[in-house]
């Protein structure tokens, strides 16, 4: 396990190197949802103390996954990905390397969403310790999310199309913009089935002291079980993609 | 175990891949042993490179087994990979990291201890004429220098055995021959290298002991002054005439003649037997009313070798 860690750990700190500044993370992992963010409390008023812990998730979700997409993406269209694959690791040190660099760029872009929350809203969260876990759980989530999804695109050039009708729909669904418990019931369905529904019921329970159809301690266990299905996945993903 | 079997540092046994009904490598076997340069020749397609994955772990075996110093690489993948180091055919280490950045990565996916990798990327850097590189991208090295740079990273641990792959592709002739000299080099100093190329002249230049593939298969193995007396009946004849060249097929009629090619406006024979041949030839001239304006005689070069163990006939 100790092995595991250190190899993700190194595997983390190369890629935050490599890939931090690359185009598509900067645009889709940091202006987006900061733009977004902004523009949405301006828009709702009064109504975004509410929206805004949906967004601090949504920001999450789009930073971490895009940072740990475009690593594995560029790699594998290089060819430099292949080098982990001869280093003497585990695969689950890649999957969870991987997702370390999600994991630190999510965690940095969420904190700067908080900031730019709390400078309009002028609200702390009311359970700060919750929130603090929240936002981990959270990042690691989308981090491992996105490290799946990537080993899941076929064609590298249409990664961030893949990314984006995948993520865009949980923008609507996920309880972001819109409550869960005012969308119609078959749409509920769908909405437990999509990850950013738990990581924004439990940010949204420690920052207003309320959630829709989620309690928090289920949302808890839910994103973190995700997080090790996730990479769990990812991990035979790489073991099935030896020919 | 026998002696031989001892000094195997890598040793394959009836390897063997397929993909979807078309067997890539077809039940090889060889052993490299310990301290000399392994080549492994071939033609582009021959399998050259689906053995060396396989042997790396990078390719999963359908039969057979491969044994790097007495560990099975199916078995014990983690442990062999420790002991081997990679040069695949392409350069590809991380391009935004400096050459030291990259180096140092390596060291630490080894579990080379930090004052350990420290100390052996600075020898790298050295021995490869990459120090004043070190602070540079390895986006912007030229061709030759990321090669350098790929080698020496796969070096960073101190491997018991070396594999290159196709190490000199796409260089020039001065990048080829400095990588000649780092892997000569790099052998003198102990290190085991199994060589795959498909460039003939690098295989006998380089090698000890070179296996000869084709069509997945294995057709020659051994020194090459072995593999050179496995065709010493041939010989090798320039001829030209005058005051016109006949065509390649008519001069492939002539009795004694294996293989024929044009070089320089002349006809480069194979031949196995040099009478017969020169006989054949005179004749030939006589009965076309041409004159031999130029004849030498002498022995197969690695290239004809390789021609004739791999059984092309008009290359």
């Amino acid at each position: 396990m100790r092995d595991v860690l250190i190899h993700a750990y190194y595997i983390a700190k190369k890629d935050l190197k490599e890939y931090y500044m690359k185009p598509g993370t900067v645009s889709w992992g940091i202006l987006f949802p900061i733009t977004f963010s902004i523009a949405f409390i301006f828009r709702r008023g009064a109504y975004s103390l509410w929206a805004a812990p949906g967004l601090i998730a949504l920001t999450i979700l789009f930073s971490a996954t895009s940072m740990a997409g475009a690593s594995i993406v560029f790699e594998r269209r290089i060819g430099s990905f292949e080098r982990l694959l001869l280093f003497p690791t585990r695969y689950a040190s890649i999957a969870l390397g991987k997702s370390f660099g999600g994991l630190f760029f999510g965690l940095i872009t969420s904190l700067t969403t908080f900031l730019i929350v709390y400078s309009f809203l002028n609200s702390l969260p009311v359970n700060p310790i919750l929130f603090i876990v929240s936002l981990l759980l959270t990042v690691f989530q989308s981090a491992s999310f996105g490290v799946l999804l990537a080993f899941t695109v076929k064609d590298p050039s249409q990664t961030m199309t893949v990314f984006n009708i995948v993520r865009f729909p949980m923008i609507f669904l996920s309880g972001v913009i819109i409550p869960i418990n005012q969308l119609p019931p078959l749409i509920q369905i769908i909405s437990y089935l999509l990850p950013l529904t738990y990581s924004v019921e439990l940010i949204r329970y420690s920052y207003i002291g309320e959630y829709s159809i989620i309690n928090p301690v289920i949302a808890i266990m839910v994103v973190i079980i995700q997080s090790i299905v996730f990479l769990t996945l990812t991990s035979i993903l790489i073991k099935k993609s030896i020919p | 175990m026998t002696a031989a079997q001892q000094e195997c540092i890598c040793r394959v046994e009836g390897l063997t891949k397929d993909y979807n009904g078309f067997r890539a490598v077809d039940r090889i076997s060889f052993c490299v042993r310990r301290g000399e340069i392994f080549g492994f020749l071939g033609p582009n397609g021959a399998g050259k490179t689906t053995t060396i994955r396989m042997i790396c772990g990078l390719t999963r075996i359908t039969r057979g087994r491969v044994i790097v110093d007495g560990h099975d690489i199916s078995r014990e993948p983690r442990t062999v990979k420790k002991l081997i180091g990679v040069v695949p055919d392409m350069s590809n280490l991380y391009s935004e990291l400096s050459c030291w950045d990259n180096l140092i990565f390596c060291g630490e996916m080894y579990g080379v201890p930090r004052d350990e990798r420290i100390r052996r990327a600075e020898e790298l850097l050295e021995f490869f004429g990459l120090a004043r590189f070190k602070n540079k991208k390895f986006k912007t090295l030229s061709k030759g220098l990321k090669r350098r740079l790929t080698i020496a990273a796969a070096l960073m641990h101190n491997p018991k055995i070396l594999f290159l792959d196709e190490p000199t592709l796409g260089l020039d002739v001065i990048g080829k021959r400095k990588i000649w000299h780092i892997i000569k080099e790099l052998n003198r100093r102990g290190v085991t290298v199994f060589l795959t190329t498909h460039n003939i002249y690098e295989a006998f230049k380089l090698s000890h002991r070179i296996a000869i593939i084709n069509h997945g298969k294995i057709i020659a193995i051994g020194t090459p002054n072995d593999l050179r007396q496995m065709v010493a009946a041939e010989e090798v004849i320039d001829v030209s005439f005058t005051p016109n060249m006949p065509s390649l097929e008519d001069i492939l009629e002539i009795k004694g003649v294996v293989r024929a090619k044009i070089v320089d406006n002349m006809f480069r024979l194979i031949v196995n037997d040099v009478l017969e041949a020169l006989d054949g030839l005179v004749e030939f001239a006589r009965r076309r009313g041409l004159n031999i304006s130029l004849l030498s005689l002498r022995g197969a070069d690695s290239e004809e070798v390789f021609l004739s163990l791999v059984g092309v006939r008009n290359a």
